[in-house]
C-alpha cells in the first residue's frame, strides 16, 4: 500500500524522521537528502515503479538540456521537444490506458488481442504532466533550464506533491528549489494548513465515504431520499478528500521551505459551472489552458474551432481522470455544459437571483459526480433512476439510520465547504489571543486523526460465530 | 504578549509527532492482545527481497499499528467520539440502555437459508429424532434497551426461513423449538437473559433455553431450586472487545452447580483424537482467574 499522508506510517515514521533529518543536515545538502527521501516514499508502495519514475526524470532532464542547446533556432528545438513529450505521453498511455485501449480494440470484430495486465504505478498522472510542463516551458523560454539532476529530480518527485498534487509547473518552483529559505513563520504556517487538511480528510471525507459506502452495499434500495443524501455525501467526500490532500502537501511543502499554489478555491459556492471550473482542481484546469487550449488556437482562431477546441481539451480532461469510459463522459459533459454557459445561459443566469444560480450549479456538479463515480453505465442509469422516481419510497429504515448517524459531520461538511471558517479567523488572526484557538484546534484534530487512525487497525478476532 | 506563543502549533505538532514515534521506539512491545484477541504483529523480515515485493512495507505498517503506544486508549477516544457525535454502532456494537452492549444486526445476507436446508438434509439421513433449537439475538429480544435510531433485527425473517425450510418436507422426524415467545417474556420481567458486554446469553438464559428444550422432549427439567449459583464479577465479553466502549460496568458470570452432582458421582471424558483426558465438572473453573473469562 502506497504511503497516504492519513496513515501513522506517514506521520509517526516517515515524516518524523525526514523532518528531523532534514534541519540537522546543512543547507547544502537538503535538496539530495529529499531527492532520496522522495524516493523511499514513492518506493514505499511500489519498489519496482520507482526506477519508472527515475526513467522519466533521465528522460526529460535530457529533452530539456536538448532543447535548451538548440534554443535559439526553435525549429531545431522543436525535436527533442516532441520526442520527449510523445516518450512521456507513451508511458502514461502504456502504464494507463493501455488496458482501455486494448478493451476498446476487442470490440472490433477480428481484434483478439490478449488483456496484459499492468498495474497503475501510482502518481503517474500527476509526475508525467510535472515532467512535460518543464520541458515545454524550457522551450517557451518561460522557464529555465535544470542544471542540476538532483534538484529536477527532486522538484518531479517531491512527496508532498507526488500522488495527489497540485501540479506543480517547473517555473513556479524553480527558484525555490535553489534558494529558498526555511523560516519557522513558514513551518508554523504549514503546520496549520497540514493540519486543516488531515482534519478534512479524516474527519470529513473518510467518514461520508464511509456512509456513502454503507448506503451503496445496502441489498434493499435506499430510497429516493436516500440516494440524495447519498450522493451529497459522495460530493461531500470528494472535495474534502481531494483539497485536504492538497491541503496537507502544500502544508507539508511550507514545512520544507516551499510555497505551492492554492488548488482548490471553494468550489461549491461557486453561482455558474464556469466559476465552478475556476476553483476546483485548479492546477489541472491551468494546466490544460496552458499546454493544450492555448496551443490549439484557445479562442483565437473564431467560433467553431474555439468549441471544438473546448471539446478537445474536456475529453482529455475527463480520460486524465482514468481509464474508464465514464470519465470520458464526465469530461463531455462538462465540456458540453461550459460551452452551453459561455455562449447561450451565461447572459440568462447572470439575470436570475443568486440562489437560483447556487442551486443549478449544486445540481450540475452533484450530477457530475454520478457520472464520475459509476464507472459501470447499467449501475450509473440505476442509480439516476433511483434520484428521479419514488418507486422505492422515500427513504429505507437502514438508509435513514444510516444518514442520521452521519448527519452531524454532514452539516459539518456543508459549513466547511464554505468560506465561512476561513472568514471568521481571518477577522481574528491578529489578535495576540489567536495561539490560543489555534492550539486547541490542532490539539483536538490531533486527537481526532490519531484516534481514527489507530481504530482502522483494530480487528478483534472473537469467536464471534459461536 | 510573548511573540513566541504564536508559534504553539509548531511546538504541539513536533512534541506530539516526535514523542509518539520515540515511544513507539522505546516502549517494550506485547505479543498478545487481550483485548482483540490475537497474536500482534512482530517485525518483518528485513531482506532485499521483502523490501523489493512490499511485503516488509507493509509488515512494518502493522507492526506500527499494533504496538502504537496508548493503542487501546485511542481505539476508545474513537469510539467515544463517534458516540458523542450521534454515530453509535460505529463499530458494529450499539451503545444501549442500561450499560447494555449490544451487536448491531447481521445483514439479510447471511447462510440461514443454506444452513437450515443442511440441516433438513441431515435429518433426513439419519434414523434418530433431531430437534432444533436457534438462540434469537440480544437486539431482538432487548428491543427497549437499544438506541432509538438501530438497524432493523430481522429475526422473526430469519425464524419464519428456518421453519419453513424445516417443515417443508414433513418430516415427523425433525422438531423446532422456537425461544421467541418464552424470552421476550423472560425478559419482560426483568430477568437477565444476556450479558451486558457479551454476545452469549447468561446462565439464566441458557437455563430457559434448556429448560424450553426439555418441554420439547417431554424431559422433566432440574428444578431451579437444585441449582446452587455462584457469582463471579469482573467479567467483559465480546462486545465490550469489539466496541471499545471501555468504560462500561463489566458483567457477573453466573455458574450454577447442582447440588446434587458431587465429584463422586459426575464425570465428563474429552476425547482428543486417540487421547482422553477426565474431569468432574463441565466447566473449567481455574479460567475465572484469567483475562479472558
Amino acid at each position: 500500500m502506497y504511503m497516504v499522508f492519513s496513515n501513522l506510517i506517514f506521520v509517526f515514521a516517515y515524516l518524523a524522521v525526514v523532518l528531523l533529518i532534514y534541519y540537522i543536515i546543512p543547507r547544502k545538502a537538503r535538496n539530495i537528502f529529499l531527492f532520496f527521501a522522495n524516493l523511499v516514499f514513492y518506493g514505499w508502495g511500489e519498489p519496482v515503479m520507482v526506477f519508472l519514475m527515475l526513467i522519466s526524470i533521465v528522460i526529460n532532464y535530457i529533452g530539456g538540456y536538448f532543447v535548451e542547446k538548440a534554443k535559439p533556432d526553435k525549429s531545431k528545438a522543436k525535436i527533442p521537444l516532441i520526442l520527449t513529450v510523445i516518450a512521456d505521453l507513451g508511458i502514461l498511455a502504456f502504464f494507463k490506458y493501455s488496458g482501455m485501449l486494448i478493451e476498446t480494440l476487442n470490440l472490433i470484430p477480428g481484434f483478439n488481442i490478449p488483456l496484459i495486465e499492468i498495474s497503475l504505478p501510482i502518481g503517474i498522472s500527476f509526475y508525467t504532466f510535472q515532467t512535460m510542463s518543464y520541458v515545454i516551458d524550457v522551450y517557451r523560454d518561460d522557464a529555465p533550464v535544470s542544471k542540476s539532476l538532483i534538484n529536477f529530480g527532486t522538484y518531479v518527485a517531491l512527496f508532498p506533491q507526488l500522488i495527489a498534487g497540485p501540479i506543480v509547473r517547473y517555473k513556479d518552483v524553480a527558484y525555490q528549489i535553489q534558494h529558498r529559505q526555511e523560516t519557522l513563520e513558514q513551518f508554523n504556517k504549514g503546520v496549520k494548513l497540514f493540519l486543516v487538511g488531515l482534519g478534512k480528510k479524516v474527519i470529513i471525507a473518510d467518514q461520508m465515504g464511509a456512509m456513502w459506502n454503507s448506503l451503496l452495499s445496502n441489498t434493499d434500495p435506499n430510497g429516493i431520499l436516500g440516494s440524495w443524501v447519498g450522493i451529497a455525501g459522495y460530493t461531500l467526500q470528494i472535495y474534502f478528500d481531494f483539497s485536504g490532500y492538497s491541503d496537507m502537501a502544500c502544508g507539508l511543502g511550507n514545512m520544507l521551505g516551499f510555497e505551492f499554489l492554492k488548488n482548490f478555491n471553494y468550489p461549491y459556492i461557486s453561482k455558474s459551472v464556469t466559476e465552478f471550473w475556476r476553483r476546483w482542481h485548479i492546477s489541472l484546469s491551468t494546466w490544460f489552458k496552458e499546454y493544450v487550449y492555448i496551443p490549439l488556437g484557445g479562442n483565437r482562431k473564431g467560433v467553431p474551432r474555439q468549441i471544438i477546441n473546448l471539446l478537445i481539451v474536456w475529453f482529455c480532461t475527463g480520460l486524465w481522470h482514468g481509464a474508464s469510459y465514464n470519465f470520458i463522459m464526465w469530461g463531455m459533459y462538462y465540456g458540453l455544459i461550459l460551452i452551453l454557459e459561455k455562449f447561450v445561459l451565461k447572459k440568462l443566469l447572470d439575470k436570475l437571483p443568486s440562489l437560483i444560480q447556487h442551486l443549478y450549479t449544486i445540481f450540475i456538479f452533484m450530477m457530475g459526480w454520478v457520472i464520475f463515480c459509476f464507472d459501470d453505465v447499467a449501475e450509473m442509469g440505476n442509480f439516476f433512476v433511483s434520484l428521479f422516481t419514488m418507486e422505492n419510497g422515500i427513504i429505507s429504515n437502514h438508509a435513514l439510520v444510516t444518514v442520521v448517524h452521519y448527519l452531524p459531520i454532514i452539516l459539518l461538511g456543508i459549513v466547511a465547504s464554505t468560506p465561512m471558517g476561513a472568514t471568521i479567523y481571518n477577522k481574528f488572526k491578529d489578535k495576540n489571543y489567536i495561539w490560543v484557538f489555534e492550539s486547541i484546534f490542532c490539539i483536538v484534530v490531533l486527537v481526532i486523526v490519531i484516534s481514527a487512525m489507530v481504530s482502522q487497525s483494530y480487528s478483534p478476532f472473537l469467536y464471534f460465530r459461536f | 504578549m510573548n511573540k513566541k506563543l504564536k508559534y504553539m502549533p509548531t511546538a504541539i505538532f513536533l512534541c506530539v509527532v516526535f514523542v509518539l514515534t520515540t515511544l513507539f521506539v522505546a516502549l517494550p512491545k506485547s505479543e498478545f492482545s487481550s483485548s482483540e484477541k490475537r497474536i500482534l504483529e512482530k517485525f518483518p523480515e528485513t531482506n532485499l527481497e521483502t523490501i523489493t515485493n512490499g511485503k516488509f512495507e507493509k509488515g512494518f505498517e502493522n507492526y506500527l499499528a499494533d504496538h502504537f503506544p496508548f493503542r487501546n486508549m485511542w481505539v476508545g477516544i474513537n469510539t467515544y467520539y463517534n458516540y458523542i457525535i450521534g454515530n453509535n454502532g460505529n463499530k458494529g456494537v450499539y451503545k444501549c440502555g442500561d450499560d447494555y452492549l449490544i451487536n448491531a444486526p447481521v445483514s439479510s445476507e447471511n447462510r440461514i437459508v443454506a444452513n437450515s436446508q443442511a440441516i433438513a438434509d441431515f435429518s433426513k439421513n439419519v434414523d434418530v429424532p433431531v430437534t432444533v433449537m436457534v438462540a434469537p439475538s440480544t437486539g431482538y429480544i432487548m428491543n427497549d434497551k437499544l438506541p432509538a435510531l438501530h438497524n432493523e433485527y430481522i429475526d422473526d425473517t430469519m425464524f419464519e426461513n428456518l421453519i419453513s425450510t424445516l417443515d417443508a418436507d414433513n418430516n415427523d422426524n425433525l422438531n423446532f423449538v422456537d425461544l421467541r415467545d418464552s424470552f421476550k417474556q423472560e425478559a419482560e420481567k426483568g430477568t437477565q437473559l444476556y450479558y451486558r458486554t457479551d454476545h452469549h446469553w447468561t446462565t439464566e438464559g441458557a437455563y430457559l433455553g434448556y429448560s424450553q428444550l426439555c418441554k420439547s422432549l417431554k424431559i422433566k427439567p432440574t428444578e431451579k431450586s437444585d441449582f446452587k449459583v455462584d457469582t463471579y464479577g469482573g467479567f467483559y465479553g465480546t462486545t465490550y472487545s469489539t466496541s471499545g466502549f471501555w468504560l462500561t460496568k463489566p458483567d457477573d458470570i453466573q455458574v450454577w452447580n447442582n447440588k446434587n452432582h458431587t465429584d463422586k458421582n459426575i464425570t465428563v471424558t474429552i476425547t482428543e483424537g486417540d487421547e482422553q483426558e477426565k474431569y468432574h465438572n463441565m466447566y473449567f473453573l481455574d479460567h475465572l482467574e484469567k483475562d479472558d473469562k
